[in-house]
């Protein structure tokens, strides 16, 4: 074997970071084009360069359509790297802040939160942050709950606790919003999923959480790769295993958190993404997680594209399309991969 | 019987009065082993003598609840578990195979320990996989996904992996387990060459006897969690000692091609006749 098939070897796993970001940047365009009034692309273009505050088009792309586009590819990219960390870390491919409770936990504390008064309300960086710490506590939860009992951790025990326990917080979010109708009217769609009401406030305050623990993921990249065979052989390789968890599964839930609080809580992105994206990065993970971030992004606003698009004049939620497309995939992979 | 341990004058990897279990149950009582250097050292023993669980002590994946172990006369629990990956490499009984990873992949990841958090892919690191993939006879297939491998390959390109990583000690749990004769031969070569060719010091739990007999340097044989016999000279070992070992009638053969002995068991309605 010549030196270059190895350094080919080496290389391999980035060859669809281009193609996937093109088509990232197509849908993207697409994206900001498409609406109740649609916008010829020049006028993006124009908008970016020389913005006019009294040209109507432009004034709804920057205000509206633009925050509308970062929050799809902020929690897309958000919830395609939290699923794979997931995927890795409990070595499960069903894993994924929805199915395993990160997303319920995450709306169960924002709606807690706004049935508080309005001085104790979060704002800012407190929104992202407190919906971290709840979908970490019913992870947490899930976790514990499925690592007990004499056969430890199971693929399909942790997977029926999480789906059970997601139950569990959706029920006291519909509790909590039978009983108050105002906090019902401030959050119905949000909780479906939905990009419609997304705004540069909520962006701002996702992109610190996001970038921490994207940099925390970047680090821990190489021990996933050697965690991927096994811990054992992580631990005979100098990874210190229980660390490594400790830090993905944090910043899987900061990541989930950060999605939840920009766009509502989004189910099977997380799932249908990392999976493709591992197996495409020829099972390394730097390359994976490139690829899973854009993978979400374009996933997400895909969804968005075909949620405003399917029925004309009416939107149906982003998180309802998502649930349409990842529903069969989930069921797909239970039905090949859990025994 | 003898004591557990032997003054060796270069042990590299030192066991002293360990004791392991999972919860209430302890599992190894009170063992100690000098490892010798370059050689390769077996562990042997029936089911549940404790073997895997003290290669698991050796190679700090389980801690002991006393005891401690010295790789190069250092307390391995004081130790960062980085610098040990540098000295003492581990190929488990069961490591599991990335979806679609290559080869030359799996091999390169043997280099983390090697690798710091801004350092790059460095020619030491090339030059330590192909190394350890001319020395397991890969190179030619560094390009094939790990998971189309036969069972042999596939054991080979782990053991390149832990080649790759350089350490002057390698430990490896049961690394002929589900594999057919053949390819456990080329497994027992290659492993046997690690010591003679490579220079490594090598300690194996093996289930099979007469492998252990016809490659070992010396065999350390457990029963119920203790250490049972060190044997350091193979062709004195009696039939006795082995009945012993394993509760059952064996008979001792010499391998007419090694010279080395080699034991066969006695089905038990003929144990009066033998």
């Amino acid at each position: 074997m010549s030196a270059g098939t190895l350094a080919a070897a080496r290389q391999s796993g980035w060859g669809w970071l281009l193609p996937a970001i093109g088509l990232t940047l197509l849908l993207s365009a697409l994206h900001l084009s498409t609406g109740a009034r649609p916008t010829p692309l020049p006028v993006l273009f124009d908008a970016l360069t020389a913005f006019d505050p009294a040209n109507f088009d432009q004034r709804i792309l920057l205000s509206l359509r633009l925050p509308r586009l970062c929050a799809a590819l902020l929690s897309g990219a958000a919830i395609g790297v939290a699923g794979l960390l997931l995927q890795s870390l409990l070595r499960n491919p069903l894993a994924e802040p929805h199915i395993l409770g990160l997303n319920a936990g995450a709306s169960l504390a924002v709606v807690i939160a706004t049935t508080l008064p309005a001085a104790l309300q979060p704002v800012g960086l407190a929104r992202p942050l407190l919906a971290a710490l709840g979908g970490a506590l019913v992870f947490s939860a899930v976790f514990a709950l499925s690592s007990a009992g004499r056969l430890g951790l199971t693929m399909a025990k942790l997977t029926f606790c999480g789906i059970a326990l997601s139950a569990l917080a959706s029920a006291l979010v519909s509790a909590i919003l039978i009983l108050d109708q105002e906090t019902l009217e401030a959050v119905r769609f949000w909780l479906v999923g939905d990009l419609a009401g997304a705004s540069w406030r909520e962006v701002n305050a996702a992109l610190a959480p996001a970038a921490l623990a994207t940099s925390a993921t970047l680090m821990i990249a190489p021990r996933l790769d050697a965690m991927a065979l096994g811990d054992a052989s992580a631990t005979g390789l100098g990874v210190s295993v229980r660390t490594t968890r400790l830090i993905g599964l944090g910043a899987a839930a900061l990541l989930s958190g950060a999605a939840v609080s920009m766009v509502g809580p989004i189910g099977f992105v997380g799932l249908i993404v990392p999976g493709l994206a591992f197996r495409l990065a020829g099972g390394r993970h730097l390359p994976a997680l490139a690829l899973s971030a854009i993978g979400g992004a374009t996933l997400l606003i895909a969804a968005d594209l075909m949620a405003r698009s399917l029925i004309a004049s009416h939107e149906i939620a982003t998180g309802i399309m998502t649930a349409l497309i990842g529903a069969p995939v989930f069921l797909a992979i239970v039905a090949r991969r859990v025994k | 019987m003898t004591a557990g341990t032997k003054v060796v004058d270069e042990a590299i990897l030192e066991a002293h009065a360990l004791y392991a279990g999972y919860g209430a149950n302890t599992v190894l009582h009170d063992v100690s082993l000098l490892v010798p250097e370059q050689r390769l050292t077996v562990l042997a023993g029936p089911n549940g003598s404790g073997k895997s669980t003290f290669l698991s002590l050796l190679s700090r994946v389980l801690k002991p609840m006393r005891g401690a172990v010295l790789l190069d006369g250092r307390a391995m629990a004081t130790l960062p578990t980085r610098e040990i990956a540098r000295k003492l490499g581990l190929l488990p009984q069961a490591p599991l195979v990335p979806e679609g990873i290559s080869v030359y992949d799996l091999v390169s990841r043997g280099r983390y320990p090697h690798q710091g958090f801004l350092r790059q892919w460095s020619d030491a690191d090339e030059n330590a996989v192909e190394k350890a993939l001319a020395a397991t006879s890969l190179a030619s297939l560094a390009g094939r996904a790990v998971d189309s491998l036969s069972g042999g390959q596939r054991q080979r390109a782990f053991i390149a992996m832990t080649l790759a990583q350089e350490t002057p000690v390698i430990l490896l749990d049961e690394p002929t387990t589900f594999l057919d004769l053949r390819y456990q031969n080329e497994v027992m070569d290659l492993i046997s060459s690690l010591t003679h060719d490579h220079g490594r010091t090598v300690v194996a739990v093996l289930h099979d006897l007469n492998a252990a007999f016809q490659y070992a340097d010396r065999i350390v044989f457990l029963k119920a969690g203790r250490i049972h016999t060190v044997v350091e000279d193979l062709e004195a070992c009696t039939e006795t000692l082995i009945g012993d070992v394993f509760e059952t009638a064996v008979t001792r053969l010499t391998h007419p091609v090694t010279g080395k002995p080699a034991f066969l068991t006695i089905p038990s309605g003929k144990a009066a006749a033998a």
